[in-house]
């Protein structure tokens, strides 16, 4: 059964500033959200996790090795698609896909059979023999993917994995994605929150470095009932509830306007309790004005 | 072993897909045939000849590569390729060694040419900017002996300083080149430069006084004729200058070749220590 432990891990880069402060958290198989405002540390979290940093302080094991010092170990059951994915824009998808799976320690006939595998698995079987300088942003993104699944890691690290694909390519990630069978921990972050929904069992919520909340996403929705109230308005009164208020969505309908405000009393006389979405209830949790 | 072989492989396939192999391959052609057609016209000065050429030439491919690590950062695959369980020095020393055998395969180009165009006898108003060949053929043996002693090792260093330039300095050509250059047109430049140092051959052509004094030189200088020269005297010139090719190298120029291979050595290592460092942290 994988085990993924966080004991009070801080990361502190070079100019001194603390990326990340005392994190801490246990997580078992399933898939994890980690969601937080740009500069929360997300991307220093799961670079740490993807042993490409050493924490400044802490331990973090995987089966209860510590991946700083078991790196090799743990990279073998390791896959990571970073925010920002290149590739060799001289090589075909296949070339670069056996490129890394040979990395990664496939071989032979099991390295043939994975890259096949991979490259159904993201609709690409068709490009393969392309080179990637003739890829579309979306699909180097897809290329991202499959490579990251090439070894069938146990420990899947996504960055912002949907960030370039097209609706129906996203629905699908988020099919695969929660279709993921066996004992393996997929660790997601992401800014899209419709993406969290779809795939995260579980959250941890970043702000600043520190580990600001974490549950189950029905969990952050309950927390964030009685905050989230919606009302029908005229237009015009748009603009002062806007600079009182922080409004999750506002729909035009003629003269009025149909509106979703955050706030933790009734914002107006005609507002009514509402449901908080996932992005709301996260809205909310971050105490945004409101 | 597999990724080892592996990154070498892929790292020569990324060099022959690039643009610029080709452009810098025919070059190398023609450069090699320039030299040699050089020679045959002028063989006095067969010594200088190549030495300059393999200075030009190894500064030259020294430029041509150095970025396979620092690309890797530039195009954001370095996070994926270092999450894998590969080794560092696997990494580092596969890069290096795909960019030493990218380079000796084009300064091999460089040496066929030439030896092709050894292989034909004397010839007159050749093309372009050739030149005519009053002499006999050279034989192989000078060129091989300035490929070896004046390209390998220079080529060798070469490709070591500018990886761990660019490596530290993420990619920046022209400042990684500014040691580059000095070390390469150093010895040129300053007669006190200290012969142990000296990466090219500028030293050795000063200690055997082959800038114009050799016994090729006093030969033809006290013949009087207009060219083309005697068949007697062609040969008699071509065996005085192959023999500058025979003497036995002096101590400071062996040491000089072992001392850039050990820094090529101690270079390599410097790039492992920095990737494994910006592995650990960032």
């Amino acid at each position: 059964m994988v085990i993924l432990h966080l004991n009070a891990v801080s990361k502190r880069y070079e100019t001194r500033r603390w990326a990340l402060r005392e994190v801490s958290f246990r997580q078992g198989k399933g898939v994890l959200g980690l969601v937080g405002p740009n500069g929360a540390g997300k991307t220093t979290l799961l670079r740490i996790l993807a042993t490409l940093l050493v924490p400044t302080e802490g331990i973090i094991t995987w089966n209860t090795q510590d991946i700083s010092i078991n790196a090799r170990d743990a990279r073998r059951e390791l896959g990571f698609l970073p925010q920002d994915f290149g590739v060799y824009p001289q090589l075909t998808a296949r070339e670069f896909l056996q490129y890394i799976g040979t990395l990664k320690g496939l071989r032979g006939v099991q390295l043939q059979q994975r890259v096949g595998e991979v490259l159904e698995m993201v609709h690409l079987t068709a490009e393969r023999d392309r080179r990637l300088r003739t890829f579309s942003g979306g699909m180097i993104r897809r290329i991202g993917i499959a490579q990251a699944f090439l070894n069938e890691p146990r420990l899947l690290i996504l960055d912002e994995p949907t960030v370039g694909l097209d609706p129906s390519e996203r629905v699908f990630f988020r099919q695969m994605v929660s279709g993921l069978q066996g004992d393996r921990l997929v660790i997601l972050s992401t800014h899209i929150m419709s993406d969290v929904e779809a795939m995260a069992t579980d959250l941890v919520l970043l702000q600043e470095g520190r580990l600001f909340w974490s549950g189950t996403p029905a969990s952050l929705v309950a927390d964030a009932e009685g905050g989230v109230w919606s009302a029908t308005l005229p237009r015009d009164d748009l603009e002062a509830l806007q600079a009182a208020y922080r409004l999750s969505s506002i729909i035009q309908n003629g003269d009025d306007a149909q509106v979703r405000i955050l706030a933790h009393t009734r914002p107006v006389a005609a507002a009514t309790p509402a449901m908080p979405t996932l992005e709301e209830a996260y809205l909310s949790l971050l105490n945004e004005p409101g | 072993m597999a990724a080892f072989f592996l990154i070498i492989r892929t790292e020569l396939v990324l060099f022959l897909r690039s643009r610029g192999v080709w452009i810098a391959g025919l070059f190398l052609l023609l450069f090699g045939v320039w030299t040699a057609t050089t020679i045959r016209e002028s063989p006095l000065v067969a010594w200088n000849t190549l030495g300059a050429a393999a200075l030009l030439l190894s500064l030259l491919l020294s430029f041509l590569t150095g970025d396979q690590i620092s690309h890797d950062y530039g195009r954001h695959i370095d996070g994926v390729l270092l999450s894998t369980p590969i080794s560092t020095l696997t990494y580092v020393w596969g890069k290096f060694l795909a960019a030493v055998i990218s380079l000796m395969g084009l300064a091999a180009l460089y040496l066929v040419a030439q030896l092709l165009v050894n292989q034909f006898d004397t010839w007159r108003d050749p093309p372009f900017l050739l030149g005519h060949s009053h002499y006999p053929s050279f034989g192989l043996w000078p060129f091989l002996l300035i490929w070896l002693v004046a390209i390998l090792i220079p080529v060798l260093f070469g490709a070591a300083l500018t990886l761990l330039g660019t490596t530290l300095l993420h990619g920046q050509r022209i400042l990684s080149s500014v040691p580059l250059l000095l070390l390469w047109l150093g010895p040129v430049a300053l007669q006190h430069w200290p012969t142990w140092l000296d990466l090219t051959v500028a030293s050795l052509s000063r200690h055997f006084s082959f800038d114009g004094n050799t016994a090729a030189t006093r030969l033809v200088a006290s013949w009087k004729t207009a060219l083309p020269p005697t068949n007697t005297l062609a040969e008699r010139v071509v065996q005085l200058a192959q023999s500058d090719f025979s003497r036995p190298f002096p101590a400071f120029f062996l040491e000089s070749r072992l001392i850039y291979a050990g820094m090529a050595l101690l270079l390599i290592i410097g790039t492992t220590c920095n990737v494994y460092r910006h592995r650990c942290h960032g």
